[in-house]
């Protein structure tokens, strides 16, 4: 299997790399797409919180670092996809993910006052890659939405977590076709829990 | 007389509001941004000195700041805030394995003018706010902003940022409601154009008046309740939307 990494920028996302390889399965990143025939597996690895986008509404807003979260953390991964959907039509898995927050873009549950940069761009992620679940689901697209949860969970741990969401099968019902949980488009972090929207 | 800030008041719901808030007493400051568009002047001509147009355009910070000068200047508070401002999203329909590429300049905009730019216009009228006595912030939102109950596979620029107005004031909520401000975040409906000589472009027999869903929204953004800690995103209707 080809696994595609936009970034190998964080512990997490080598240490997942590290296991995935230890697997047998082949690891590219970055400018390396390019030259893939064949994707099965592209993880947007982008998961930027910029130092200077730790204020709140009252400290004043620093309208430079949320749109540098946003360019990274939201353009960039749906430009990737966008790039990596011919090899990954030539490829047999078809899986896409992402990695989020769920703290910082559950609307529902949110208890933030600082991170809006990287909030904001995380909520628009969720709904830009909804969109193009709702798009590609249809051509035999998986998706994958994973908060690591980065600080709580060790990286190897959380690593170990995002193997599992990414590469095994959702629940589905033999005798009902219709029926399987990759019809639901979810978020889910590295201790197996589902984040409302 | 309590007053009331607008952003993108020029034609349509914004307008629709403004003359809502008049009707009810207020003072309207309403932001203008559409230079083809003069429905604002001749709604300030018939409204006695209580409607302020002020130049503002929420994707420019330097326009918020000035347009908060300008506020200063006639005003030594203000009440209540009601963004309104939107981009679209651009010409074409934005989606993966679409027909153009997706263009990310155009991405970047959205966010800037539809979250970013209503986050800064409460960061920019906050000091005027905080001598109000209501207190009152009202976020005109969407109901393709739910990630719950998206069914579009394209457009995804304009739906993002709403998404992203979302989380945004959730988080103003978060630190402003412990300080006495209660929050409205509102879905329209979907709204029949206005064009430059006031008529409305019909595109669809499903499309409603501006008048109509602006009548329900000062009727939300002017009540009271007993629960303010509750943030909802509610539509003309009445109906809660899931985020």
């Amino acid at each position: 299997m080809n696994a595609y990494f936009t970034r190998l920028d964080s512990d997490f996302a080598r240490e997942l790399a590290a296991l995935l390889s230890g697997e047998g399965h082949a690891v590219y990143a970055g400018e390396q797409r390019d030259g893939l025939e064949r994707m099965d597996l592209f993880i947007a690895s982008q998961d930027v919180r910029e130092p200077d986008d730790d204020f709140t509404v009252l400290d004043g807003v620093n309208p430079d670092a949320v749109m540098r979260s946003v360019r990274e953390n939201l353009v960039e991964p749906i430009k990737a996809l966008e790039a990596a959907l011919p090899a990954l039509d030539r490829g047999e898995l078809r899986r896409v993910c992402f990695l989020t927050s769920g703290a910082y873009a559950s609307v529902n549950f949110s208890h933030q006052t600082r991170g809006y940069g990287y909030a904001m761009s995380k909520a628009a992620l969720s709904q830009a890659a909804r969109i193009c679940y709702n798009r590609l689901y249809p051509q035999g697209y998986t998706f994958r939405m994973f908060d690591p949860l980065i600080g709580l969970v060790p990286a190897r741990e959380a690593a170990f977590a995002a193997r599992e969401c990414f590469l095994r099968s959702r629940a589905y019902d033999p005798d009902n076709p219709g029926r399987t949980d990759e019809a639901r488009f979810v978020l889910r972090d590295a201790l197996g829990r589902e984040w409302p929207w | 007389m309590p007053n009331v800030l607008i952003t993108g008041a020029d034609r349509g719901l914004g307008l629709a509001l403004a003359r809502e808030y008049l009707g009810l007493g207020y003072t309207v400051f309403a932001g203008r941004y559409l230079r083809d568009y003069a429905l604002l002047d001749a709604l300030a001509r018939e409204a006695g000195g209580r409607l302020h147009p002020i130049e503002l355009d929420v994707e420019s910070r330097v326009s918020i700041q000035e347009a908060a000068r300008q506020v200063s200047s006639l005003t030594d508070h203000l009440d209540a805030l009601v963004s309104n401002a939107a981009y679209m999203g651009g010409p074409e329909n934005a989606r993966i394995r679409g027909e153009e590429p997706i263009d990310e300049e155009l991405m970047l905009k959205s966010v800037r003018v539809n979250a970013l730019g209503a986050l800064q216009c409460v960061e920019l009228f906050l000091p005027l706010l905080d001598k109000g006595s209501q207190k009152r912030l009202c976020f005109i939102s969407s109901e393709v902003s739910s990630v719950s109950l998206m069914q579009r596979d394209g457009d995804f620029r304009y739906c993002m940022s709403k998404t992203a107005l979302n989380i945004a004031v959730r988080m103003l909520h978060n630190t402003l409601a412990p300080r006495g401000y209660s929050f409205r975040l509102y879905q329209p409906g979907w709204m029949r154009r206005q064009m430059p000589d006031g008529s409305l472009l019909n595109r669809d027999d499903r499309q409603i008046n501006a008048d109509d869903s602006a009548r329900e929204a000062v009727r939300r953004f002017t009540d009271s309740r007993p629960d303010e800690a509750r943030l909802e995103l509610v539509d003309y209707l009445g109906s809660i939307w899931p985020y």
